[in-house]
């Protein structure tokens, strides 16, 4: 082994310092990453926590969401059903007030012409017929007899027995008849008769009035005609009775 | 808000009466006519916002009354919604051309004839 010269020694010397210094840089960076990526990894701890944050509260939003479209289908719902049941009641409504209307108009007056105008408007106004009669019981008790008529081209039948025909039954039997399309053929003066309401007083059936064609618009007879058939049924024959027994009462103070 | 006049024209007091019922359900000030001579004259005095008038009538029936409101400057912007027992196309066209605003058929329905009153009175 020889003399270490001095240039070998400042030079070793100098590469141990440089591989030092090196080395310390080197553990320094290392130190500064491991430092970031513990920063890093911190971060991304509390980003993940974010993350799922937000994802519960999406989730939790969509689920609100969710109940909130439920809530409104139900509120939708309810509204139709309202609708529908405010067009019940307001039809219902309308329909007592139809037979409050034709109560008060049949007991309105005594004049018998009067009685047979507001017989005429009911149909008319109240039931949707344009072709209407109106018959009396004779006196003898075995025809009706024609008493008013309305729309009817060619005419009603002028007197009709009982128990012969539609109206002929009807009034014999005090049965209301309302064409179904399946009634046995009726006699040609009685061609397309929509209705027959006997008049009665008690039991006493004391004419009755027919209906034959319904306006264009009115498809069929309902449950509210039906009703007013049996308004009328009463009322209508109270009120012509009535108007009857103050025509001879004039007639006597006369 | 403010009440609305409706003029409710009808030879028939039963078709009159029928038409005031159902009407007094909205927030409606009621005048009447019985004819359409009268309802010209009612519909100059006191200047209704909708006019209810049926088809026929003595003396002026609903559509010569109809022209006559459309043909006076006071009157015609009045909207008139026609009441008629014969709802076939013609007998609606002839309404229309005689200047109605809309129509409503007999026997009246009331839930019709209540939302046609509003959507011309937009009340």
């Amino acid at each position: 082994m020889g003399k270490t010269t001095p240039d070998r020694g400042a030079y070793v010397s100098r590469v141990r310092d440089d591989t030092q210094r090196y080395a310390s840089e080197l553990l320094r960076e290392n130190q500064r990453l491991r430092t970031a990526l513990a920063s890093a990894t911190h971060d991304n701890t509390l980003l993940r926590e974010a993350a799922e944050r937000t994802r519960g509260e999406i989730e939790a939003m969509r689920a609100g969401e969710e109940r909130m479209l439920k809530a409104l289908d139900r509120a939708e719902e309810e509204n139709r059903r309202f609708v529908s049941r405010y067009v019940e009641v307001e039809q219902e409504n309308s329909n007592l007030a139809n037979l409050y209307v034709a109560s008060y108009r049949l007991h309105g007056t005594l004049d018998r012409r009067d009685v047979l105008d507001v017989i005429q408007e009911i149909v008319t106004n109240l039931i949707g017929c344009e072709e209407i009669a109106i018959f009396e019981t004779d006196p003898d008790g075995v025809a009706v007899t024609l008493v008013r008529s309305c729309g009817i081209d060619s005419g009603a039948p002028h007197k009709v027995c009982l128990g012969e025909g539609l109206i002929g039954r009807a009034v014999a039997s005090g049965e209301t008849y309302v064409a179904d399309g399946g009634a046995p053929g009726p006699a040609p003066a009685e061609a397309g008769l929509s209705a027959c309401i006997p008049l009665k007083l008690g039991e006493r059936v004391t004419g009755a009035i027919a209906l034959f064609r319904l306006l264009p618009q009115k498809a069929e007879l309902g449950a509210l005609d039906r009703e007013l058939f049996e308004l009328l049924a009463t009322h209508a024959a109270t009120a012509l009775y009535c108007s009857g027994l103050e025509a001879r009462l004039a007639a006597v103070g006369a | 808000m403010q009440t609305k006049k409706i003029l409710v024209v009808d030879d028939s007091k039963t078709a009159l009466l029928v038409e005031s019922m159902i009407l007094r359900k909205g927030p409606y000030e009621l005048v009447t006519a019985s004819d359409g001579a009268e309802a010209v004259e009612k519909a100059m005095t006191e200047r209704p916002d909708l006019i209810l008038m049926d088809v026929v009538m003595p003396r002026m029936g609903g559509f010569e009354a109809c022209q006559a409101l459309r043909e006076c400057k006071d009157t015609q912007a009045i909207p008139i919604i026609l009441v008629t027992t014969r709802g076939e196309a013609a007998n609606v066209e002839t309404g229309f051309v005689s200047g109605c605003s809309d129509y409503v058929t007999k026997p009246i329905n009331a839930v019709e004839l209540l939302a046609k009153v509003r959507d011309h009175l937009g009340a």
